[in-house]
C-alpha cells in the first residue's frame, strides 16, 4: 500500500504508464480517419491534422480466413510500426480500397488452386499439374507429409520443392480436382 | 561467371532488337511472375551499361523497363510474402523492376548484388550457387548440396542399396538360399508322386508300392518343413541384424542433421520413420523376402514339372495367368495408393497424438481436454476411413484373384479329361497336374502380393533413404580446421542471416568479442538475440558475411572441436532419462565422481541433490520430471561447468525461477562465466548489469553497444527497456 501511494504521487511514473498504455492500445481506423495517395510509385498515408507517412504497407492479420478484414497499415523499417488497423476494407471509398488492394496484391503471393488437372508419381516426388488464380503451373513436391500441411479443416497448403506455397480450399474445387487431393491425404 | 540463364530464342531476338551491346549481356535472369503477380515469364537482362526487363503479354515479349545502369541507385530486394521485387531508385523514384517468387529469391538476391556492382562500374562477384540445380536428365529439382536425382534413381537400385546392408552376412545368406531352394524342391515331390500312385497303385489295384509311396511323400514333406523352419529361423536372425544396421545408420544420420531439419518437422513424423518404416523393412528382410523367394522357386518348379509331364495340358493350365498378371498390375497401383495414404494418415495421427500428450499439462491447465479429444477424433476418423478403404480394396482384390486363378483347374479338368478319355495321357499325369494346379495358386497369389509388398517396402525404404540422403546442412568443410584449443575470440563481420533465405533476421551485424569478455544480448523478442546464439553454435550458418572464431571462419572449423568448446545453459534445460550424475556428465561421460560433485557444488546443486534419497543416482524421467525448474537449471549449469567451455551461452538461464533460487543460480553463473567468453540473453536486464558490454539489438541490427551505465546515460533504446522493466517490477510489487 505504501508503494501504491508513492506511485500515485509520482507524476512522472503516471506519464510513463500513460505512454505505455498508449503503446499497448490498438488503433482502429475508420473511414475519414486517414487518406491514401499514390505518388511516384510510392504509397503515402496521411492522418489529417496529425502526420503523413511517406511510405506505408498493408499486412493481413488473418490472411487466410479474412483477407479483406483486420488489415494492419504499417510504416517504419520493415513495417514494424503500426499506424492502425482497418476492420473491413469494404467500408472504405473505392480509391482507398483500390490502393490498399494494390498493396495487398503486392505483398502476398500464395496462388489459390482452382483446378487440379492431374498428379503423377515420380520416384521420390509427385508432379502436380494444376491451374491457380495466378495462372497454370506444374509443380513438384517431395515427401508429402511435409509438402501438404493442413491449415484448417478442408484448407491445405502445398509447398513445392522450390519453396513456393499454394493454397487449396477443398470446397472450392470440383469433385474431380478434390479427388486428386483426397488420394494422398 | 555472372548469373546468366539460357535464354529462349524469343528473349534473344527481343534483346537483340532492343538492347545495345546485346552481345555483352552479362546478367540474364528469368522470373516466373509478371509485375502483377500472375504466373508468366519475365526476364531481367543487363550489360555493363544498360538494364532491361522483358515481360510477356498477349502479343508476346515486350520491353517493360530499359534504363542506363548509371541511373539506378539503391538496387535491392523488397521481400514480401511468397514473392518479392527487385527494385531500385531511378532518378530518385522507386521502381519495381521485376517481381519474383520465393523459389527465385536466391538468384534475384545474387542478381541484385551483381547489378549494384555493375552500376557502380565495379566487377561483380560470381555466385555459383545462386541458380537452383536441376537434374540434367529429367529437369527434376535437386536437393541443395546434392547431385543425386531421386527421380532418376531406379527402384532396383533401392533394393540393391538395401542389400548392401546384407553384405556382412553373405555366408549366412547363402545358407538361407540353399535351405530355401531345397525346401522348395522338396515341396514339389508329393504331387509328383501322385502320378506314380495313381498309375501304379490305384488304377491297377496293386497295393505293393503303396506304403513306400506314402512314406516317400511323408518323408519329403517332413524334410521340407524341417528345412523351412531352419531357414526361417536363420533368416529372421539375419534380417533383424540387417535392419538394426539400417536403423542405426538412420538414427546416427538424424542425430547429425542440423537443427533446422527438426525445426521444419514434427517429432512424431520423424519418429514414425524410425519406428514404423524400419519395422516394415524388418518384416521384409526377416521373413517376407524368403517367403517370396521360396514361392517364386516353387512357381518355377511347378511350371517346369507340369510342362515336363504334359506340355499341352501344362500350357492350358497357364491360360488364366496373363489375365491374372494384368489384373494384378492394374489393381496394385490402386493398392499402393491406398496404403500410402494409410501411412500418411497414421503418421499425421501419430504427430497429433504426440503433440497432445507432450503438452498434456497445458491442455489440462486450460481445460482443453475435449478440444484435444476432438482433434484426435478427427484425425483418428480420417485414419479409420483410410484403413477401411485399404482393407476393403484388399478384400475385394483377393477373392477376385482367387477365382480368376482357380479357373485354371476347370480348364485342366476339361482339356486334361478329354486327353485322358482319348488316351493321349494317363490318369496319373492328369491327377498330378491337377495337384500342381492347386499348388500353383499359392505362389501366384504371392506374386500378386509381391508387387504390393514390394511397393510398401520400397516406399518405406525410400522414406528411410530420403532421410539418410538429406545432406547434413552444416557439414565439416573438406579441409576442416582442427581447433582443439579455441580461445574464445568471436568476431561477427557483416553477418546477414534469415531462417528462410528470403527474410533476413540479422542484417550486416558487426561485433568483435574478445576472449573472456561477457556480452549481454538485449532487445525485444524477435530482435535477433537467439539467432545470434544459433550462429555461434553453428546450428545455422550466415548467408552473408563471416563469423570468425579465433580468426577462423566458423564454417571451416571442425564441428566437433567447435561444439566441444561451447557450452549452453538453455532456458528450459533438457534432462535425459538417466541419473542426475549421468546428466551432469553428459558432455564428459568419463568424468570422475569427484569432478561431478565439484561441478554440482559450484552450480549450487550439490545441496538439493544430497537431499534426494538416491543422491546423484536419482533417476530423472522424461524431460526431467520430478525436478523443479530451478533444480533443472542448476543441473544444466553443473553440466556446463564440467564441460568447461571457452565460449559460454546463457539463453534466458534465469527466466523461469523464483527470486531466491535466482540468487543461487546467479552465484553459480558468476562462477561459471569467469574467464570464458560469454553471451548471455536475459529477460531481466538487472541480471546483465555485470556484463562487460551490452549489445542492444533492434530489428536484427545492433542499435547500441556499451556498459550498463554508459547505455543508461545515453538514454536510448536500452534506457527505455530498463525504464519499462522498472515500471513492471514496481507494478508487480504493488500487486504482490
Amino acid at each position: 500500500m505504501i508503494e501504491e501511494k508513492q506511485l500515485t504521487t509520482d507524476e512522472a511514473s503516471a506519464a510513463r504508464e500513460k505512454a505505455a498504455d498508449e503503446a499497448a492500445a490498438l488503433r482502429y481506423l475508420e473511414p475519414g480517419d486517414f487518406e491514401v495517395f499514390e505518388l511516384d510509385g510510392a504509397y503515402r498515408l496521411t492522418l489529417p491534422h496529425d502526420r503523413s507517412y511517406l511510405k506505408f504497407a498493408a499486412h493481413r492479420t488473418y490472411p487466410l480466413s479474412h483477407p479483406e478484414k483486420y488489415i494492419s497499415l504499417r510504416s517504419g523499417i520493415n513495417g514494424m510500426e503500426e499506424i492502425g488497423i482497418i476492420r473491413d476494407l469494404r467500408q472504405f471509398d473505392k480509391r482507398t480500397q483500390h490502393i490498399i488492394r494494390q498493396l495487398l496484391d503486392r505483398r502476398y503471393f500464395t496462388p489459390r488452386v482452382t483446378k487440379i488437372i492431374g498428379t503423377k508419381e515420380r520416384y521420390g516426388g509427385m508432379v502436380w499439374n494444376m491451374e491457380t488464380d495466378r495462372g497454370a503451373k506444374t509443380i513438384v513436391t517431395k515427401g508429402l507429409h511435409e509438402a501438404l500441411s493442413e491449415n484448417s479443416v478442408g484448407c491445405y497448403f502445398i509447398t513445392d520443392v522450390e519453396g513456393n506455397r499454394y493454397e487449396v480450399v477443398m470446397e472450392e474445387l470440383s469433385q474431380e480436382s478434390a479427388a486428386w487431393i483426397q488420394r494422398v491425404i | 561467371m555472372l548469373l546468366k540463364e539460357d535464354m529462349p530464342e524469343s528473349v534473344l531476338s527481343e534483346a537483340k532488337r532492343s538492347l545495345d551491346g546485346y552481345d555483352d549481356i552479362r546478367i540474364a535472369v528469368s522470373s516466373e511472375l509478371d509485375i502483377d503477380g500472375k504466373l508468366s515469364e519475365s526476364w531481367l537482362l543487363a550489360t555493363d551499361k544498360r538494364v532491361m526487363v522483358l515481360g510477356r503479354n498477349c502479343e508476346g515479349l515486350s520491353v517493360l523497363h530499359d534504363y542506363e545502369l548509371a541511373r539506378l541507385k539503391e538496387i535491392g530486394l523488397d521481400g514480401q510474402v511468397g514473392n518479392g521485387f527487385l527494385a531500385a531508385l531511378v532518378d530518385g523514384h522507386r521502381v519495381d523492376l521485376i517481381r519474383y517468387s520465393n523459389a527465385e529469391a536466391r538468384k534475384f538476391g545474387a542478381a541484385a548484388k551483381q547489378l549494384e556492382a555493375l552500376s557502380k562500374g565495379e566487377e561483380p562477384k560470381p555466385d555459383p550457387e545462386a541458380l537452383p540445380k536441376r537434374c540434367p536428365k529429367c529437369n527434376f529439382p535437386l536437393e541443395p548440396g546434392s547431385n543425386v536425382c531421386a527421380n532418376c534413381v531406379k527402384r532396383g537400385q533401392v533394393i540393391l542399396r538395401l542389400l548392401t546392408y546384407a553384405k556382412p552376412y553373405r555366408r549366412t545368406g547363402m545358407l538361407v538360399m540353399f535351405l530355401l531352394l531345397s525346401s522348395s524342391a522338396l515341396d514339389l515331390v508329393p504331387a509328383y508322386l501322385v502320378r506314380t500312385l495313381v498309375n501304379k497303385v490305384l488304377v491297377p489295384h496293386n497295393g505293393r508300392l503303396l506304403p513306400y509311396l506314402v512314406l516317400a511323400q511323408l518323408g519329403a514333406g517332413g524334410l521340407g518343413v524341417a528345412l523351412s523352419i531352419t531357414q526361417l529361423r536363420v533368416g529372421a536372425w539375419m534380417g533383424a541384424r540387417i535392419v538394426h544396421t539400417v536403423r542405426m545408420s538412420l538414427c546416427q544420420h538424424l542425430e547429425r542433421l542440423s537443427v533446422s531439419y527438426f525445426d521444419k518437422r514434427q517429432t512424431g513424423a520423424v519418429m514414425a520413420r524410425v519406428s514404423q518404416d524400419t519395422s516394415e523393412l524388418q518384416g521384409f528382410l526377416a521373413s517376407d523376402i524368403y517367403f517370396f523367394v521360396n514361392q517364386i522357386c516353387k512357381l518355377v518348379g511347378i511350371l517346369t514339372v507340369m510342362l515336363a509331364i504334359n506340355w499341352k495340358v501344362g500350357l492350358v493350365a497357364l491360360i488364366p495367368v496373363p489375365l491374372t498378371s494384368l489384373f494384378t498390375t492394374r489393381v496394385m497401383k490402386g493398392l499402393r495408393r491406398v496404403y500410402r495414404r494409410l501411412w500418411h494418415r497414421r503418421s499425421r495421427f501419430g504427430a497429433i497424438l504426440n503433440d497432445s500428450l507432450s503438452g498434456v499439462r497445458t491442455v489440462k491447465a486450460f481445460a482443453q481436454e475435449e478440444r484435444e479429444a476432438d482433434r484426435l477424433k478427427r484425425r483418428s476418423g480420417a485414419l479409420m476411413t483410410a484403413a477401411a478403404e485399404a482393407e476393403a480394396t484388399w478384400g475385394t482384390l483377393i477373392p477376385s484373384l482367387v477365382f480368376v486363378m482357380g479357373s485354371g483347374s476347370f480348364i485342366v479338368w476339361w482339356y486334361g479329361g478329354l486327353q485322358v478319355v482319348q488316351r493321349h495321357m494317363d490318369l496319373g499325369s492328369l491327377m498330378s497336374i491337377l495337384a500342381y494346379v492347386g499348388m500353383l495358386q499359392g505362389p501366384l497369389q504371392i506374386v500378386v502380393r509381391l508387387s504390393d509388398w514390394m511397393g510398401r517396402v520400397l516406399a518405406a525404404a525410400e522414406r528411410v533413404f530420403e532421410v539418410m540422403d538429406t545432406p547434413l546442412e552444416q557439414p565439416d568443410a573438406e579441409q576442416a580446421v582442427r581447433m582443439p584449443d579455441i580461445q574464445g575470440h568471436v568476431d561477427f563481420r557483416d553477418v546477414t542471416f534469415g531462417y528462410d533465405q528470403h527474410n533476413a533476421v540479422l542484417h550486416n551485424m558487426n561485433l568483435d568479442v574478445q576472449p573472456g569478455e561477457m556480452i549481454g544480448l538485449v532487445g525485444h523478442s524477435g530482435a535477433g538475440k537467439s539467432t545470434t546464439i544459433n550462429l555461434i553454435c553453428r546450428f545455422y550458418s550466415a548467408q552473408d558475411g563471416e563469423l570468425l572464431i579465433d580468426g577462423v571462419n566458423i564454417k571451416e572449423i571442425k564441428l566437433s572441436d567447435l561444439r566441444s568448446r561451447i557450452g549452453i545453459v538453455p532456458q528450459e534445460p533438457y534432462l535425459f532419462v538417466g541419473t542426475i550424475a549421468e546428466n551432469i556428465a553428459y558432455s564428459r561421460p568419463d568424468a570422475s565422481i569427484e569432478e561431478i560433485i565439484r561441478a554440482a557444488k559450484a552450480a549450487n546443486a550439490h545441496e538439493f541433490v544430497c537431499n534426494f534419497p538416491d543422491g546423484y543416482e536419482t533417476q530423472v524421467g522424461e524431460r526431467g520430471q520430478g525436478l523443479s525448474g530451478g533444480e533443472k537449471q542448476r543441473i544444466a549449469i553443473a553440466r556446463a561447468i564440467l564441460h568447461d567451455p571457452r565460449i559460454l551461452i546463457l539463453d534466458e538461464a534465469t527466466s523461469s525461477i523464483d527470486t531466491e533460487t535466482e540468487q543461487q543460480i546467479q552465484e553459480a553463473l558468476a562462477r561459471l562465466v569467469k574467464n570464458r567468453t560469454t553471451f548471455a540473453i536475459a529477460h531481466r536486464l538487472s541480471t546483465l548489469r555485470h556484463a562487460d558490454r551490452l549489445v542492444v539489438l533492434e530489428h536484427g541490427k545492433i542499435a547500441e553497444v556499451g556498459t550498463h551505465d554508459e547505455l543508461v546515460d545515453k538514454k536510448g533504446t536500452y534506457y527505455k527497456l530498463v525504464e519499462i522493466q522498472t515500471e513492471l517490477s514496481r507494478i508487480k510489487a504493488v500487486d504482490g
